[in-house]
């Protein structure tokens, strides 16, 4: 962790970067086809005796340069400041990786901009026409393709490094095996969105053979490059490793693929066979269609792109691939030279920390604590912990754990505050899976447990309401594979603690006698939805009312049974859990029905 | 580091011109929209075609170098990232709150500037372009203090502050000087360029006044004049904040290259100030006067940033004469 987080509001990293990424992109894209087509009437304007092409040649540079310095050099400042500020470890990776090869291409934009700047000039004061101003013109367009050309390669190798993981070698970066496809489509659809912005601009010209001769030009540039991109889009995305391709992916792409196979269609047919059924609602239908390609590419980017910077080598929170078994050794936290204490945090605070850290770059809406979209394993006491550990391994998408043990335990304590600032009631877990018989642990789980004489307090308080989930889901399945694995490791630390809170109160009656009830046993059987295990009216009627729950700490407690053998150390446990004091149980839990409203699962 | 020449690095000398090709942009940057907001509206004013002209030749000038501007910082700030990625980054985090607005300065800059430059004003209402560059060029005034702000970063001294309240940087005295340094090298920057402005009523058949060239270059002598005097009045009240002891313990361990870029830069101030002030004398009839500023001011420039280099080199350096004394 050596950077701070930024504190900034969440619709800035959702709407406003993407929207300045967009832009740029789309901004970058315009310019590179309007400089290459502003290129036809520069070389018409000498050999017509039509001035008109000369003045057009004059506008088209005007245009391309305030589009280039107007929208993609603002957008992309303002991207790329975004980018330092929320996500300035890997900003400062891909920087140290990059930096050269992205500031070249910086400096080729910008010095296609400068003979941009020369040859808009030359058109206004009357010198345009002549060899070496047309050599200016050709100079920016070469200048701003070859610099976006860098950046979209760029784009696409985050995507398909290739070679480069072993070599890190520029060349094999920026000639990775999805190169040439993410060329073709950018290129193409630079093309196809100059020209369908040009078509809406000469629509409304009133001189029908000059529209109609303008129409035709831009029909036969546009039509033939959304073509193209219809095949670049496919080509792109088949280039593609398997990991990178998603499920969404292949619906986005054939999207993008329609949309410019369209497109070309519509150019061919209305722009350069018959130019007269132009409309103005066609062109600006047109030009809309044109301008949602490159938000489609974005959006299958994105997608593409998982949870990684760089697929297999950078991940989206700073973290190299490489570098988790140091980080999980050592720890994510360490001194900084910018941070004032020398010394780890407390639990609570280190994990808010490490999540943010971690987590944040993904998960940008769990920051404020928004957390009612929670995965629902993680409704359940001791779920978040195990998702940690297991991130590696069951979870494809997520990066392994990059922290230490009791980073991982900060961090499952921070996210079930989280859970419970929102108002979601967390279940009882699962009862352990060691203690189970191998031949049938689902009758041992439900088994009544006996009763201790007196329960630890930090177990009462922190016994949930609902009962178990997930433990016919879970408990089978993950018992063969991680006992033998884990359980020498993790037992001294996890079992008791799991162990104090486990039986949940509905089943503790089924043949207990009345007085060895717990005193509140809140959870009632709507809540629950179970509808398996029948309830033993005799003691039921016995039982004492329970109370509703009051604000506080003992609001969503139950005491639970411990499981059989005894809960040795209840409150180690609660030390370690490390349950945030600053997250108050939910105070707005109702007495009787799912008021909590998390998804419900069948009880054994 | 191979040495250029005696006491001078190649890296060192390379980050002195990148230094102030930046700080050049930055002053061009604030000084070409004003100039020309003043020259569009006194020319509409008083009839001056020729005026509103030059106007928008300054325009045409800003898009340029807006380019450059661009160049510039995004270099420095890339090279920032690469090199020194643990002094510029804590604070820009910490700074979140200040980019948003920062950027959308910039961004009406861009826009203001593109929309003025580009446009033919001639045939438009002088107030709308004369709002047009007037606006791009307070927008650039205040960006400068972002741009200082940012230079401040490598104080671990001010990171303290920053952490708890970006806005605090704003309020720093060293802030406001940086600010007022910029402004005072934007006017000497301003008026270099209204010189080189008036320079072209002097060619041969040229359409334009030869008095209005004149009335421009004695415009841009006042301005480089009146800008480059009070530079150095600032300057000297540092150097005299800084005290005696300083002073000597600095040049004593900036040694030979610091004494002599201290000697350039006095120098080339004293004959910017003369050019300056033999331009007013002949009343504007200097036309050669524009690029010789020109050239005066990058040399200064380029003493000052060495100057500073080797201020800060010095004061990282404890001068061996204090450690035979302690003993």
């Amino acid at each position: 962790m050596l950077f701070p987080d930024a504190q900034v509001p969440a619709v800035i990293e959702r709407a406003l970067l993407p929207a300045l990424h967009y832009l740029f992109g789309a901004g970058a894209a315009l310019a590179a086809g309007g400089a290459l087509l502003m290129l036809v009437p520069g070389y018409l304007a000498p050999r017509s005796l039509d001035p008109r092409w000369g003045q057009l040649a004059g506008r088209c540079a005007r245009w391309v340069l305030g589009l280039l310095l107007g929208a993609a050099f603002t957008a992309g400042a303002g991207a790329w400041l975004g980018e330092l500020v929320l996500r300035p470890r890997a900003a400062e990776r891909l920087a140290a990786a990059f930096g050269p090869a992205l500031g070249a291409g910086g400096l080729c934009l910008l010095a296609g901009a400068a003979a941009l700047a020369r040859y808009a000039s030359g058109w206004r004061r009357g010198r345009g026409g002549s060899p070496a101003h047309f050599a200016a013109g050709v100079l920016a367009a070469a200048g701003i393709w070859a610099g976006a050309a860098v950046l979209a390669v760029f784009q696409s190798f985050s995507l398909n490094p290739g070679r480069w993981l072993e070599t890190r070698a520029l060349r094999d970066a920026l000639l990775h095996p999805s190169a040439l496809p993410a060329f073709v489509l950018w290129a193409s659809g630079a093309i196809a969105l100059a020209a369908a912005a040009g078509l809406a601009a000469a629509v409304g010209q009133r001189d029908a053979p000059w529209r109609l001769g303008l129409v035709r030009t831009l029909g036969r540039w546009g039509a033939p490059a959304a073509w193209a991109g219809a095949a670049g889009a496919v080509w792109w995305a088949l280039s593609l490793p398997s990991g990178a391709q998603d499920k969404s992916l292949p619906a986005i792409v054939g999207t993008a693929f329609l949309v410019q196979a369209g497109l070309g269609t519509y150019l061919y047919r209305c722009g350069a066979r018959e130019p007269r059924r132009l409309s103005p609602a066609g062109a600006l239908l047109a030009l809309l269609a044109a301008a949602l390609s490159p938000a489609l590419m974005q959006i299958a980017r994105e997608e593409a792109r998982g949870p990684f910077f760089i697929q297999g080598y950078l991940y989206r929170n700073g973290i190299l691939a490489e570098e988790i078994p140091r980080l999980q050794r050592e720890g994510f936290w360490r001194p900084a030279a910018w941070r004032k204490e020398k010394e780890a945090p407390s639990p609570e605070e280190l994990g808010a920390r490490v999540f943010r850290g971690e987590c944040a770059a993904c998960h940008p809406a769990w920051r404020k604590g928004a957390a009612q979209a929670a995965l629902p394993s993680f409704r359940e006491q001791g779920a978040a912990l195990r998702f940690l550990g297991a991130m590696g391994k069951g979870h494809p998408a997520f990066p392994a754990f990059a922290g230490s043990e009791g980073e991982r335990r900060a961090v499952a304590a921070h996210l079930e505050g989280l859970l419970r600032t929102a108002g979601v009631t967390l279940a009882a877990p699962a009862p352990p899976a060691p203690k189970a018989p191998p031949k049938k642990p689902e009758k041992k789980e439900v088994r009544p447990a006996p009763v201790p004489a007196a329960p630890p307090k930090e177990a009462v308080k922190e016994a949930p309401k609902e009962a178990p989930k997930e433990v016919p889901k879970e408990a089978p399945k993950e018992a063969p594979k991680e006992v033998p694995k884990e359980a020498p490791k993790e037992a001294p630390k996890e079992t008791p603690k799991e162990a104090s809170k486990e039986t949940p109160p509905k089943e503790a009656p089924k043949g207990k006698p009345p007085e060895a009830l717990p005193a509140a046993a809140p959870k009632p059987e709507a809540e629950t939805k179970t509808p398996a295990p029948p309830k033993p009216p005799e003691p039921r009627r016995e039982e004492p009312k329970p109370e509703p729950p009051r604000p506080g700490p003992s609001s969503q407690a139950a005491p639970p049974s411990p499981p059989p053998g005894g809960a040795p150390g209840g409150s180690e446990v609660k030390k370690e859990a490390g349950a945030p004091p600053a997250a108050p149980p939910a105070p707005s839990a109702p007495p009787a029905g799912g008021g909590s409203g998390s998804p419900e699962v069948p009880s054994p | 580091m191979t040495p250029l020449l005696p006491g001078i690095e190649v890296g060192r000398a390379l980050d002195v011109l990148f230094g102030v090709f930046l700080a050049g942009t930055l002053w061009l940057g604030v000084a070409l929209p004003l100039v020309a907001a003043h020259l569009e509206y006194w020319g509409a004013k008083r009839g001056r075609p020729e005026d509103r002209e030059a106007a928008a030749r300054l325009g045409e000038a800003a898009i340029v170098n807006l380019i450059c501007l661009a160049a510039a910082a995004a270099g420095a700030a890339l090279l920032a990232l690469i090199r020194h990625p643990a002094t510029l980054l804590p604070p820009l985090v910490w700074m979140a709150r200040v980019w948003p607005w920062a950027w959308l300065a910039g961004a009406g800059y861009a826009g203001l500037v593109l929309l003025y430059g580009g446009g033919r004003w001639a045939a438009r209402p002088p107030l709308l372009g004369t709002a047009c560059a007037a606006g791009a060029g307070v927008l650039a005034v205040l960006l400068l203090p972002v741009w200082g702000a940012a230079l401040a970063f490598p104080d671990p001294a001010l990171w303290l502050r920053v952490e708890e309240d970006p806005w605090a940087l704003f309020r720093l005295r060293g802030t406001a000087l940086f600010t007022l340094h910029h402004l005072l090298g934007a006017g000497a920057a301003g008026g270099a360029a209204l010189m080189l402005a008036g320079r072209r009523a002097f060619r041969w058949e040229s359409p334009v006044p030869v008095s209005s060239g004149a009335r421009l270059i004695r415009w841009g002598a006042g301005c480089v004049l009146a800008a480059s005097a009070l530079q150095l009045l600032l300057g000297v009240a540092w150097l005299g904040a800084r005290g005696p002891a300083w002073l000597k313990g600095t040049f004593y361990a900036g040694g030979r290259p610091l004494m002599a870029a201290v000697a350039l830069l006095v120098a080339a101030l004293i004959i910017l100030l003369e050019v300056a002030v033999s331009a007013l004398r002949r009343r504007g009839s200097a036309p050669r006067a524009g690029l010789t500023a020109v050239a005066l001011l990058l040399v200064v420039a380029v003493a000052a940033g060495w100057v500073r280099a080797g201020v800060e080199e010095a004061s990282r350096v404890r001068p061996p004469r204090t450690e035979g004394a302690a003993r």
